[in-house]
């Protein structure tokens, strides 16, 4: 067998973009986003939802452990601004918002 | 044929009294490059017994006020070139005799300048106009020479076809090109003026000073078989250059001057449309010090802001000798270039080997590499952050 060379192992500093950042999300009856406090740490701003364009669900690894589901939605704001956020199915139903360019 | 010969007497010190004017009128004196003798003085100096050659100390002994100015070669250098710029932009035959002589051969001008004293006012206002700039135009060479020395500054003596002879009489020995101990030889003989020598028979001249003694004779009569021996003049540098009238202390003021002169220079016609291969930066400080650096260009260049990115790192890094009192830029190996092929992969490599050295020069600096690179991990994914991740970038 090859003896260990002692060398630390090293991943290359690999680090994922586009990474999804956490926000508040407020539900409307209907359980769709009415309201959503957004933005940079220290910049935080309250956007009103105008209408949902788009609502979409990603099912992936669903045979592994940690298998991903969640529920995207692609809103328009005030302003006209649009935003996609998701929610992970995985996570607690009042919790689990995140907004992500996809 | 027909020569111009334009001569600057004494340049060396004419460029020291150019930039300082208020000494023009007193005795002065400049230094040799020993610092120890005198190479040239003013007329006010001589009337007051100075002369060439004796020391500075026994200088100062017949004239206590006199002003002794040390020799700036790079000065005198420039000014010299700038008076074969002069000569180039009329003839394109020329020849630098000694630095501030220069003669031209006017062959064929005549189209270009038909008026009477056309040519001669074409030569001057070429000339650099801060120097005593005299000019002669005569058949022969050493007529030429004779009728610029004997000129007065910043005009023209044109000696007529035929009369050279006449003109050269009365004229003194000392312009004739002999060594100093043939002159002194003529001096014993009593003979003072280029028409007693010239009525010499020529076997005497020649058996008293060899063949020299011939060419002196010919010339004396008018009759100078010296031809110009030409050199290519290839106009393909521009400078420019400042004096500020407080020294310049701060390195932002340098800056500033540097960056107004390099405006300048590009503004200049003979730079428009042309790319420049070589900076060449010079600073005199207040007490005569010469800081210079010549900068050749990877690639000929006509952008300002590579041009200035030059200019700008070599005065930010200089240790400069003292407070600035004059300002040089100039730019050089100016080409018609104005397009290149690169290679279809080469430029590409070659931007790539920069930035791995850049990238290795920083991880040196500071430990670790702290650029990185976009790398596709599942560009297919449906999650989006499982698509690129960003790598360190270790070349």
């Amino acid at each position: 067998m090859e003896p260990s060379s002692g060398a630390p192992l090293r991943t290359h500093g690999l680090r994922p973009l586009n990474l999804p950042r956490p926000v508040e999300v407020d539900l409307d009856r209907q359980g769709l986003p009415e309201r959503v406090l957004s933005g940079p740490p220290g910049t935080l701003r309250v956007f009103a939802v105008e209408r949902v364009q788009e609502v979409w669900r990603v099912a992936e690894a669903w045979w592994r452990l940690t298998p991903v589901r969640r529920t995207y939605y692609h809103i328009v704001v005030d302003g006209g601004r649009t935003l996609i956020l998701f929610h992970d199915d995985e996570e607690h139903p009042a919790g689990g918002w995140y907004e992500q360019r996809y | 044929m027909l020569y111009a010969c334009l001569t600057v007497p004494a340049l060396a010190l004419e460029q020291r009294l150019a930039e300082q004017p208020a000494l023009r009128s007193r005795a002065v004196a400049l230094a040799d490059d020993s610092g120890l003798r005198v190479a040239e003085v003013t007329a006010e100096a001589a009337l007051r017994g100075v002369r060439r050659g004796i020391t500075l100390r026994e200088a100062v002994a017949f004239c206590p006020r006199l002003a002794v100015l040390e020799p700036r070669p790079a000065s005198t250098r420039w000014a010299a070139g700038q008076l074969v710029e002069a000569a180039a932009s009329v003839s394109p035959l020329i020849e630098e005799a000694e630095p501030g002589t220069v003669f031209a051969d006017l062959r064929g001008l005549e189209g270009l300048y038909p008026q009477p004293g056309q040519l001669q006012a074409a030569l001057l206002a070429a000339a650099p106009r801060e120097l005593p700039v005299r000019l002669g135009v005569a058949g022969q060479r050493f007529t030429a020479l004779v009728a610029a020395k004997t000129a007065a500054p910043q005009s023209a003596t044109w000696v007529l076809e035929g009369e050279s002879a006449a003109f050269l009489a009365g004229q003194a020995v000392e312009w004739l090109p002999l060594d100093a101990d043939h002159l002194e030889r003529l001096r014993l003989f009593g003979i003072t003026s280029l028409g007693e020598f010239a009525a010499l028979p020529m076997q005497a001249a020649q058996a008293q000073f060899g063949a020299q003694g011939r060419r002196a004779w010919l010339a004396a009569r008018g009759e100078d078989p010296e031809r110009l021996h030409p050199r290519r003049v290839t106009l393909d540098s521009v400078h420019e250059r400042v004096r500020p009238e407080a020294p310049l202390i701060s390195r932002e003021a340098i800056l500033q001057g540097a960056r107004q002169l390099l405006r300048h220079a590009l503004r200049q016609p003979r730079a428009a449309g042309r790319f420049v291969r070589q900076i060449r930066l010079r600073a005199i400080s207040e007490d005569e010090q010469l800081w210079e650096r010549t900068q050749p260009l990877r690639e000929p260049t006509n952008d300002r802001t590579r041009l200035w990115t030059v200019v700008r790192t070599q005065f930010e890094y200089a240790e400069l000798p003292g407070p600035i009192a004059e300002l040089d830029i100039e730019l050089g190996g100016l080409t018609t270039e104005t397009g290149r092929q690169p290679g279809l992969f080469v430029d590409h490599l070659r931007r790539r080997e920069q930035l791995d050295e850049m990238v290795r020069h920083l991880r040196m600096r500071f430990g670790h590499s702290p650029v990185a690179q976009v790398v596709e991990v599942e560009p297919w994914s449906r999650l989006p952050e499982r698509r690129y991740a960003l790598m360190d970038y270790d070349p």
